[in-house]
């Protein structure tokens, strides 16, 4: 994610308490979805957002009840995230009264870790049923492991650092809507100063809410508009639940691409014609850029590094014309294939003109081998994604289409 | 520590039969070499020793992670690691901790982080993490002591 200008409001964090909202039971008596009731609004850089203001990085609001009861919470400014299963939500940004528990979760992503508590809540996504589904409770400080900004004190996750607050990361809570029903997440049992690993049942482990659903339970399509060159102050667009299971999810001229056992797909990469690089290949909302290659191999630039975090970009590839690639997307066994051409820019003059909704972002794998298709891959096209363990029209998961 | 006499890649697989224990002991960043045979000792798994050219790379693979411990002149100059989980940062940064510790700070709090992909350059030592769920990838190293012609690139 890249920073896009300051957010102010840290105050607030953008929840509002819903009494009386319908915890469960207020849909339709078969619990099938009616139309557009399996729909949540994604929003990149909306104006309305105090957390989530990062570029390239999409956000919905869930709703979350205590067990069995219509007292909500519903909470914004939550990352929706394929690269990951389950709910995860800052405890500051929670004012639902929940319960003392002694579950502990350590889970761990590419660029940080949450330790915090594990809770079976009412979860509401969209105009859905409401699901009974245990979720992650992020809390530096829970059972002493961490101090409030996320420094080790017993460091029961092993790291130099754990996720700290909503202002740190630049989202309320995370929705892991990946091709896995389960987290992969590291449980243990607390006492107030104290954790030892646990073997935790399935039943109470973080995960997937989309797959307890009655109906649209088998995936998520993600549906971004297209973007143009110049870029966007903002976007809307919609994370539809469940595949082929409603009449706004019939996919349609897709290629269906199976994942391995890391929800990951085969990428060959064409740095230039006539080359082509085998790689490993993610699809993920939750990285704000198209990252591979390296600079020296590729002879792209870098934008220039600043002292100033706020205005470092190295990071990202800085070409001084717009660069032009191609690459082929198969299934983790090697078919079937889909071509894709995607482009490169330097984004500081739409960065500069406000811009939180930018195509053609890219920068550096810090992995060689790695080819992660974030953010920009998803404008313009539809992106489905298959539960593992589920079936849909497009066949079973875990698989990738577009 | 076994030195290695022969050219190219000697490997040397020992298996250890033992308790996975979470609170394991890593290599130290700048540290002699003998901080590895502390995991050996202490390790689950798998250990591996791979002689390239200028450095050599201890290899140590548990049930969660594979750790590379990258040594020259009988000093840890970078560790690399792959997994479900990373290992502890908190000891293979040894001495320089509090100063990366620093340095996340100073960037998380005047312009949030990316989810994947992050560096974070501290005044000796570069810390780059990566992957997704279920697949953390990172490299810690010292730039000052990378020997000649090894690239950061070359640590995975």
């Amino acid at each position: 994610m890249i920073y896009q200008g300051r957010a102010a409001v840290l105050a607030g964090l953008a929840v509002t308490i819903l009494l009386g909202c319908g915890g469960s039971g207020d849909s339709s008596p078969s619990g099938s979805s009616g139309a557009g009731s399996n729909v949540l609004t994604i929003t990149i850089n909306p104006s309305s957002a105090a957390v989530c203001t990062f570029a390239d990085t999409p956000c919905t609001q869930i709703t979350i009840c205590q067990p069995g009861t219509s007292t909500c919470q519903t909470i914004s400014d939550i990352l929706v995230d394929t690269g990951s299963s389950g709910l995860r939500i800052f405890a500051t940004a929670i004012t639902l009264p929940l319960p003392a528990v002694h579950i502990g979760e350590c889970m761990y992503f590419g660029g940080g870790t949450d330790w915090g508590t594990v809770h079976t809540v009412d979860v509401i996504l969209g105009k859905e049923p409401a699901v009974s589904v245990p979720i992650q409770v992020i809390d530096p400080t829970f059972a002493g492991q961490y101090t409030s900004d996320g420094k080790p004190a017993s460091n029961i996750c092993g790291v130099a650092l754990v996720d700290s607050a909503p202002s740190q990361v630049g989202f309320n809570g995370i929705l892991g809507v990946g091709v896995f029903q389960f987290d992969g997440g590291f449980y243990y049992n607390c006492v107030p100063l104290s954790c030892m690993g646990a073997a935790v049942p399935h039943s109470q482990q973080v995960q997937n809410p989309v797959g307890l659903l009655p109906v649209d339970n088998n995936g998520v399509i993600v549906a971004l508009p297209s973007v143009p060159v110049s870029g966007l102050p903002s976007l809307t667009g919609s994370l539809i639940l469940g595949i082929g299971t409603a009449s706004n999810n019939q996919p349609s001229g897709v290629t269906v691409l199976p994942t391995d056992s890391l929800g990951r797909i085969v990428t060959h990469f064409h740095p230039s014609p006539g080359t082509s690089i085998q790689e490993v290949g993610i699809i993920d909302t939750g990285s704000s850029l198209l990252f591979f290659g390296d600079s020296l191999s590729l002879s792209i630039p870098l934008c220039p590094s600043d002292p100033d975090p706020l205005k470092d970009l190295s990071f990202l590839y800085c070409p001084p014309s717009p660069l032009h690639f191609s690459a082929v997307n198969t299934g983790s066994s090697g078919s079937p294939s889909s071509p894709v051409n995607f482009q490169i820019i330097d984004p500081r003059p739409l960065l500069s003109a406000g811009n939180g909704v930018i195509n053609n972002l890219g920068g550096p794998t810090f992995f060689a081998g790695t080819f992660d298709w974030g953010l920009p891959f998803f404008f313009g096209r539809k992106v489905y994604v298959g539960l593992n363990g589920k079936n849909s029209v497009l066949g079973p998961g875990p698989f990738l289409a577009y | 520590m076994m030195r290695h006499r022969l050219a190219l890649e000697i490997v040397v697989i020992v298996s250890l039969i033992a308790i996975v224990d979470l609170q394991k002991t890593w290599a130290v960043l700048g540290e002699p070499a003998s901080s590895v045979e502390t995991d050996r000792l202490a390790m689950a798994g798998q250990f591996k020793m791979i002689q390239a050219q200028h450095y050599t790379i201890q290899e140590i693979t548990t049930s969660d992670v594979v750790v590379k411990e990258y040594v020259s002149g009988n000093t840890v100059f970078a560790v690399a690691w792959r997994g479900r989980r990373p290992p502890d940062l908190t000891s293979i940064l040894g001495t320089y901790l509090q100063e990366y510790q620093e340095a996340s700070a100073a960037a998380a709090s005047t312009g949030p982080r990316r989810r994947r992909g992050t560096r974070i350059q501290a005044l000796h030592v570069v810390v780059e993490t990566g992957g997704h769920a279920g697949d953390v990838r990172g490299r810690a190293y010292l730039p000052s002591l990378l020997p000649p012609g090894v690239t950061p690139e070359l640590i995975q």
